[in-house]
């Protein structure tokens, strides 16, 4: 750890402990702790291979200290050594995470580690999502100002977090909101709700020497790119429009080939609710957007901007099997939505009602023909549409079936182009069936079970050189008991056949008390890819014990 | 005072969308790179790792042989001169500098102690090529027919001592293991003296010389995915202040290598001006 860090830490530390426990400055302190270990060893069936070190650890500890209108805060991290499927990039251990704050009804300002985003975060969203091993915290100056009631303007300066170190690129930004109605007092009693907002990001980065496709020739690259947006949100009753466009000026980067290509995305969601009903409809289009703070990091690190997912978030084990990752280099997606709660003591809701809820997504390529590569515009885009990406419809029915049992079911059908994950372009179709069983036995027991089938057309050819461990049809059953609310016991086997190979397996054991939770667990993991919000890693194939220790205080 | 708060934001981002944007035309987006970055290599590139020393006889006809490979095939050839340190032909003549290197002493452990000269192909340590090295042409060719499992791509930019290497890397093909990437500086036209047996040769002239490891001896561990197309870039900066080479004859080397085997798997090398 540098020793600036060590300075701060302390510095810190001694604060807050002069805080909390002599009362001399006041204000309170909160912080959480979280602690993941593995340990695993070879298995040859599913790719697990021994981990050296037996026993990998990510660790990370949150302090907020808050006194009236000022706060500040620090984390501190710990990677040795990262768990399988975390970047070898993130070994170590320090201060990754500090910053002060003032905060007034007038103006917030932020210095140090921050996290912003404005609008849908199309041009501009930093934030960190532990389980994805991300971090794109900006490190500079964030400043909110609320000149009138209905009014917010955001500014900032600042480089973003590269694992233990900074970017060399630099970001600044502004944004403008403003609530129409609570501008203008004659609207307020109304039922019009009406928002519009602007934003601005440009990234400076200097000059890289980036060879061309023509030998003895490297490119001359734009230093500042610039990003903007505009957005409107309308809403009438249970009525409402969301629409947003960015674009993206010429960032040639490793993510696209370092074409010239300027970039753009529009987005926009029609929703309707009312009590017991809601549906919406949402289309996107996304052309070269990949925004990042350094353009020679490929990978998930580094992002300015954040396109979010088109398609549902799924919980169930099959229906995230062949999760579909947001592709900012080009797509155009539609999702409809609908949930229905039927009311009780009807012929469909029954005694107790009924949740109904369909969501269909389809995602689809863009229709392009390739001009050339570095240097070059990359590709024009045509009048169509281009390969099917992925496809989705799903319906789930919910439904208490006495006053201890609820019964869900859920139907899924996927359509997924492998070329979503890099491999060569191979569409499979996947029927998913779910039946989740929730039994409250008594006062302090509880018991659930989970069914879920997968039958896919997806063939194994290892000689093709295809051993993805995903193939074939699948089965699995799971069983979790909660005795009291301090102790639960869950086990649970995945296991394809037909075409599939591996026998997954898990065991987990969990403790809670109060805000501390203790979980331990023993089995196999698939290797696969964990998406959250339509951003995706690798997750390598595991075999071994883990253990896992949270608390907030 | 009463703040136009309209006026000042339309300024800002005015501001902003001014200064924060460039773009190039098209007919100026390429420039003469002066040649000190490599570009994809079409195919596949031979990594020759020569183990010599300043008293080994045998090695001055080693080196011709390997000269009169360079020439026969230009870029597609790397080769990594490497001073013995585990065997005394490697040690300097007379009260002459050293060229050898402490981090080269792992490299020689793996393969066991060997006269010198000997040399490996993409370390291959099952086939080593030794004395004259007449049938290391045959071993180049032969490698050169295979696929490259990963492209490499270096490129390097000098500021004074400091030295910054970028290196681009793709995976050609699914490669499930870990990989790892080695940088290296070597130098050209170095005089010092070399013995041929008895006798020494005068004004003799090394070339591919390897001067220092930038990272760790084996490398640096790569996380990129596994899956063909896989992209992954490397910044890496060095300080060229301790080991005194002479900028306009040096070159960076870049290998990638898997992390178990030390197989070579991609290859790359730019000049460091």
């Amino acid at each position: 750890m540098k020793l600036k860090q060590v300075i701060v830490a302390v510095a810190a530390m001694v604060f807050a402990a002069a805080a909390q426990g002599q009362g001399i400055l006041g204000g309170h302190v909160t912080g959480n702790v979280q602690m993941d270990a593995q340990m695993s060893h070879a298995d040859s069936t599913i790719g697990a291979r021994d981990v050296e070190e037996k026993l990998l650890m990510n660790a990370r500890a949150d302090i907020l200290y808050t006194n009236g209108d000022f706060s500040a805060g620090l984390r501190f991290e710990m990677y040795q050594n990262p768990l399988l499927g975390f970047d070898a990039d993130w070994q170590g251990q320090g201060l990754a995470h500090y910053f002060m704050s003032y905060n007034s009804k007038l103006l917030s300002v932020t210095a140090g580690h921050f996290y912003e985003q404005f609008g849908s975060g199309l041009i501009l969203r930093t934030y960190e999502d532990r389980y994805l091993g991300l971090d794109n915290a900006l490190f500079g100056v964030n400043a909110t100002l609320r000149p009138v009631e209905g009014v917010t303007v955001k500014a900032l300066v600042g480089k973003q977090r590269y694992y233990w170190e900074i970017s060399d690129g630099l970001v600044r930004g502004i944004d403008a909101e403003a609530n129409i109605v609570q501008l203008v007092p004659a609207l307020r009693e109304s039922k019009l709700r009406a928002i519009i907002g602007a934003g601005f990001v440009s990234k400076y980065e200097k000059e890289d020497m980036i060879a061309s496709s023509t030998p003895g020739y490297r490119l001359k690259l734009p230093l500042n790119v610039g990003s903007g947006a505009v957005r409107a949100e309308l809403g009438w009753g249970g009525w409402s429009l969301q629409g947003e466009y960015a674009r993206k000026g010429q960032d040639p980067t490793v993510m696209n080939g370092y074409t010239y290509k300027e970039g753009q995305v529009i987005t926009a969601t029609l929703g309707y609710s009312q009590r017991g009903f809601s549906a919406s409809l949402q289309g996107r289009r996304v052309e070269n957007m990949s925004y990042k703070s350094m353009r020679t990091v490929a990978g998930q690190q580094l992002y300015i901007n954040y396109l979010p997912a088109i398609t549902r978030q799924h919980t169930y084990a099959f229906m995230t099997m062949y999760p579909y990752a947001t592709n900012d280099m080009g797509e155009e997606g539609l999702q409809g939505d609908v949930m229905w709660k039927v009311k009780k003591d009807t012929w469909l809701g029954g005694k107790y009602g009924m949740d109904i809820h369909v969501n269909s997504a389809i995602v689809c390529g863009l229709d392009t023909t390739v001009i050339g590569g570095a240097g070059t515009n990359g590709y024009k885009v045509n009048g169509g549409f281009g390969p099917l990406l992925f496809g989705e419809a799903t319906v789930e029915l919910a439904r208490k079936l006495s006053k201890q049992v609820k019964l869900t079911l859920v139907y899924s059908y996927q359509a997924f182009n492998m070329a979503v994950e890099n491999e060569p372009s191979a569409l499979y179709h996947n029927n998913i069936v779910v039946a989740d069983v929730a039994w409250k036995v008594n006062k302090k027991h509880s018991l659930r079970f989970e069914g879920e089938w997968m039958g896919s057309d997806s063939k194994r050819d290892e000689a093709a050189g295809h051993a993805d461990p995903r193939y074939g049809d699948w089965l699995m059953g799971l069983v979790e008991w909660n005795i009291g609310s301090n102790w639960f016991v869950s086990v649970s086997d995945q296991v394809p056949y037909n075409d599939g190979k591996g026998n997954y397996y898990n065991v987990s054991v969990g403790y809670t008390n109060g805000a501390t939770r203790l979980q331990a667990g023993y089995g196999k993991q698939r290797r696969g890819m964990l998406c959250i919000g339509g951003v995706c890693r690798e997750v390598p194939a595991s075999n071994g014990l883990t253990f896992s220790l949270t608390t907030s205080f | 005072m009463k703040i136009d708060m309209k006026k000042i934001l339309i300024g800002l981002m005015g501001l902003m969308c001014l200064v924060g944007c460039d773009k190039i035309d098209p007919a100026e987006r390429l420039i003469e790179s002066g040649g000190n970055e490599s570009q994809w290599a079409d195919g596949a590139v031979a990594y020759v790792e020569k183990y010599t020393g300043p008293l080994c006889s045998n090695c001055p006809l080693a080196d011709r042989t390997i000269e009169n490979l360079h020439h026969t095939y230009g870029d597609r050839l790397v080769v990594v001169s490497v001073t013995s340190i585990t065997n005394s032909q490697g040690n300097p003549y007379g009260s002459e500098p050293t060229m050898q290197l402490e981090a080269t002493r792992q490299w020689e452990q793996s393969y066991g102690a060997l006269a010198l000269p000997t040399a490996f192909i993409g370390r291959d340590y099952s086939k080593a090529y030794t004395s004259s090295m007449n049938d290391l042409g045959g071993g180049i060719e032969q490698a050169l027919m295979i696929e490259p499992t990963v492209k490499v791509s270096v490129s390097c930019d000098v500021d004074g001592l400091q030295l910054e290497i970028n290196t681009d890397l793709e995976l050609a093909v699914d490669y499930a293991d870990v990989l790892t990437l080695t940088l290296m500086i070597t130098e050209d036209s170095l005089q010092y003296t070399q013995c041929d047996g008895t006798n020494v040769v005068p004004d003799y002239v090394h070339n591919h010389m390897l001067r220092a490891v930038v990272t760790d001896p084996w490398g640096k561990s790569l996380t990129m995915g596994t899956t063909a197309g896989s992209r992954k870039h490397d910044r890496t900066t060095f300080n060229t202040g301790g080991i005194g080479c002479y900028a306009p004859n040096s070159h960076v080397v870049a290998l990638v290598c898997d992390a178990a085997t030390h197989r070579v798997l991609g290859c790359a090398q730019c000049n460091m001006l």
